[in-house]
Formats: structure tokens, C-alpha cells, sequence
């Protein structure tokens, strides 16, 4: 048997920390909700601490566009589910560590059932509605969400315990409006900003494990790395929240996408049924398909083209404008990008992207 | 009019102002935002109740959820 000693030293010398809190550690159980950009240096540094049991939970694939910040994975993990890779590098790390790898989306069907495991879990997800769906859960089960969020060169932090502050509610009640608040795939991240800000994660759970120095409760961590300065703001416990004030009306979790007007607002997506209806009405539009050279692409559209991610720009010129464009990709990101770009680039017709790509036509 | 701190700027704007007219005055959608007052996040359903006076430090910063 490998001497914990000679492993965990460093954290063993803290005084803070000592043999009482690594064993706190080792018989901890965290689940990370999301394995991108904080995920990745959340699971790595829990992992390397030593935390006894960490569940990791996201039903994506590996992008190649996600290799610029997600340093679980590597070139050869491209095409595969993030968790399962996350749970093998996680178990060459420290095979101490038991990991639970759960391959599905976070919803309000599984997420009591999943976070009753746990007596910690990290916020380390993509969207709003997970975010008030973990944070609803959390409340629920009386457990610390230790949250984080980044965009272009920014990120925040907190430590969302009902029990002795604010909870996300209490911080946001109002979720924005679909569209309005653009995703790290739409407006951009530095790389490393996501390592910063995961690792301020992964330490805010030790401390809360350890119960070493003062958490992030009560207070949000503003990090701005364009020009390297950090703000603090102080956040104050609503009693009139509707999830952990004093006459709360959330007794059970709810449904997020329509809590985030998800299906009402979204302005350029379209779902798989109603580009089937366009197509079987044979309202004129036209399909452009982003592929690369070494992507299969399996499905025929009428009135469509091929174009490759890199070539998108020249498509500014050669679009109808009176004309509807669909953009489809195999998951409904690049088509996100390629409309971000030519908007940018001052296209002006109107444009659609396939909502989850043709993974989910 | 009265001068307030804006993300660390100067800024002149009208009295008796308060922070929900201060973001429609920017044109920023309040649910889009993180609002705090002298370092404090203020409770969206809030904004429209706080008045600004001169000297204030507001700090707008952007709601997001990338991970």
C-alpha cells in the first residue's frame, strides 16, 4: 500500500488541513455537474487531493474545439463521451478515488435521486437552466452548490449554502431571456480563465470539506483576467426568496426550461420538427451543412451545400439574403458559430440553426 | 445632476435616479446583469426601489452561466 503520507504531504503540513482534514477528504463525496472548461481542473485537483468519491455528470462528446481549454481530454478522446474519459484519467491519477461517471443530461427527473450521494456538489455547467436546476436541488437536499460561471476573459465565483446565506435565487430570482446572455461557444473564452476559475472551485471545495479559512458564502469573486484585477461583492440572503426564504413557494423542483423560457424566445434556433415542416411545406430556404473533411456527414437536405467551419466568411457574399438560411452541423454548435460570425461580419438575412444538430434530426 | 462611480468611471447622471432607470437609461436589459451598490449585489426585484446619490458606486456586471 502506497504511504498517504508521503502523497498527501503537502496538504498534511497545512495546519488548516493536517491527517484530521485529508481523512475529511477521503470520505468526501462531490459530484461535478458538467466536464468542460471548470470541470477539468475541478475533477483533476479533487482527484488529486484525494477525495474519496467524485461523480461527474454530462452527456456530451469531446469537440476538437473543446481541446483549447477542457485539459481532461486529449487528441485522441475526440468523438467520445467526456465522462467516461474523465473518469479514466481521473482513475490514473489517483486510484484511490472512487468515480462515479454518469453519461446523461441533468434534469429534474434524475437530480435528487443523483445529488442525494453527495454532500457537495460544483456548479460546473453551461447553461441557466441547469444552474437554477442544481441550485434548486442543492436547497432542497441541504447541501452547498459551490458555482462558478465564465465568459471571454471573466469569471465568477461563489458558494451558494442556504443554510448560512444566500442561494442562487437569492443572488439572480429573474432568469434572463434566452438569446440575451451569449454561451462560451458563441462569445468566446480564454482558455485559462476556465482553469483559474475551476480551481478556485476545486479549492472552495476542500475548504468546505476541510472547513479550513472562510468560504466564498455571502460573497461573490469577480476575476477579470483582461486587465488582472479581482472584485468582491457581497451577496445578501433574500427572506423573501421563493426557494429558501421564510415563506418559500418551491417545495420541489421545477421545470427549467420554462422557468428560462427556453421554447418561447429562442430566436435563432430551430428544432428538428420544424425544419421537417419547412421541408415537407417546401418553403424556400436554403441548408447550409458545416462539415469537415474528416466528419461523416450521413444526412441529404434538399437545396443544401457543404461548407467546412473555415470557410464560413466567404458565405457572406454568396447568400440570398431574402432567403432563409438553416445552418446544420452535427451538434448544433458550429451552426451557432457560423451565425455569430457572418453577424458579425454584417450578414444581415435571417438565419437559423439546428437545435442539437443532426445527432437529433 | 450627480456624479456617480460606474464600473470604476465618472459619471453624471440625473438626481433622483434609480438603479432600474440608470440600466434603461444604458440601455441594459436588468435580467441580462449582476447589479451591485457599493459593493453589494443588489436583488433584481429591488432595483427600481434604490435611488442613486451622489457619490455611489455602481458595478454592472454581466449574468452568465459558460462553464
Amino acid at each position: 500500500m502506497q504511504n498517504f503520507y508521503e502523497r498527501y504531504k503537502s496538504h498534511i503540513l497545512l495546519k488548516e488541513i493536517g491527517v484530521t482534514g485529508h481523512n475529511h477528504i477521503k470520505s468526501s463525496s462531490v459530484l461535478i455537474v458538467g466536464g468542460g472548461g471548470l470541470g477539468s481542473p475541478l475533477a483533476l485537483y479533487l482527484a488529486a487531493a484525494g477525495v474519496g468519491n467524485i461523480g461527474i455528470i454530462d452527456f456530451d462528446i469531446v469537440d476538437v474545439s473543446n481541446l483549447q481549454r477542457q485539459i481532461l481530454y486529449n487528441n485522441n478522446d475526440v468523438g467520445k463521451s467526456k465522462v467516461e474519459i474523465a473518469k479514466e484519467r481521473i482513475e490514473k491519477l489517483n486510484s484511490e478515488v472512487k468515480v462515479n461517471a454518469y453519461n446523461e443530461k441533468l434534469t429534474n427527473i434524475n437530480a435528487l435521486n443523483i445529488f442525494k450521494n453527495y454532500s457537495i456538489v460544483a456548479d460546473a455547467s453551461d447553461n441557466f437552466q441547469t444552474r437554477y436546476l442544481i441550485n434548486d436541488a442543492c436547497v432542497l437536499n441541504g447541501i452547498p452548490d459551490i458555482w462558478a460561471s465564465v465568459y471571454r476573459f471573466e469569471g465568477q465565483v461563489s458558494t451558494f449554502d442556504a443554510k448560512k446565506g444566500a442561494c442562487y435565487r437569492c443572488f439572480h430570482p429573474i432568469a434572463p431571456e434566452p438569446d440575451s446572455v451569449p454561451s462560451c461557444g458563441e462569445s468566446g473564452v480564454i482558455g485559462a480563465i476556465t482553469g483559474i476559475i475551476g480551481s478556485i472551485q476545486a479549492c472552495e471545495v476542500l475548504k468546505i470539506i476541510t472547513g479550513a479559512g472562510t468560504p466564498l458564502i455571502g460573497r461573490l469573486l469577480y476575476f477579470d483576467s483582461l486587465n488582472m484585477t479581482t472584485k468582491e461583492f457581497k451577496i445578501k440572503k433574500d427572506k423573501n426568496c421563493s426557494l429558501c426564504g421564510t415563506n418559500s413557494s418551491i417545495k420541489k423542483l421545477q421545470n427549467y426550461d420554462e422557468f428560462c423560457q427556453i421554447n418561447k424566445f429562442s430566436k435563432n434556433e430551430i428544432t428538428p420538427d420544424e425544419l421537417k415542416i419547412k421541408l415537407k411545406n417546401k418553403k424556400k430556404i436554403k441548408i447550409i451543412i458545416i462539415c469537415d473533411k474528416n466528419e461523416k456527414q450521413d444526412l441529404v437536405f434538399p437545396n443544401s451545400f457543404t461548407v467546412s467551419l473555415n470557410n464560413i466568411m466567404f458565405l457572406k457574399d454568396k447568400l440570398n439574403i431574402n432567403l432563409e438560411t438553416i445552418f446544420v452541423c452535427k451538434y448544433g454548435y458550429k451552426s451557432i458559430y457560423a451565425i455569430q460570425l457572418l453577424k458579425e461580419l454584417g450578414y444581415k438575412g435571417k438565419m437559423y440553426s439546428l437545435s442539437g444538430g443532426t445527432d437529433k434530426y | 445632476m450627480i456624479t456617480i462611480k460606474l464600473n470604476g468611471k465618472d459619471e453624471n447622471v440625473k438626481e433622483n435616479l434609480s438603479l432600474l432607470g440608470l440600466l434603461e437609461d444604458k440601455k441594459i436589459a436588468p435580467d441580462t446583469v449582476i447589479v451591485a451598490l457599493n459593493m453589494n449585489v443588489i436583488n433584481q426585484t429591488e432595483l427600481d426601489k434604490i435611488f442613486l446619490s451622489s457619490g455611489n458606486s455602481v458595478e454592472v456586471l454581466r449574468f452568465v452561466a459558460g462553464g
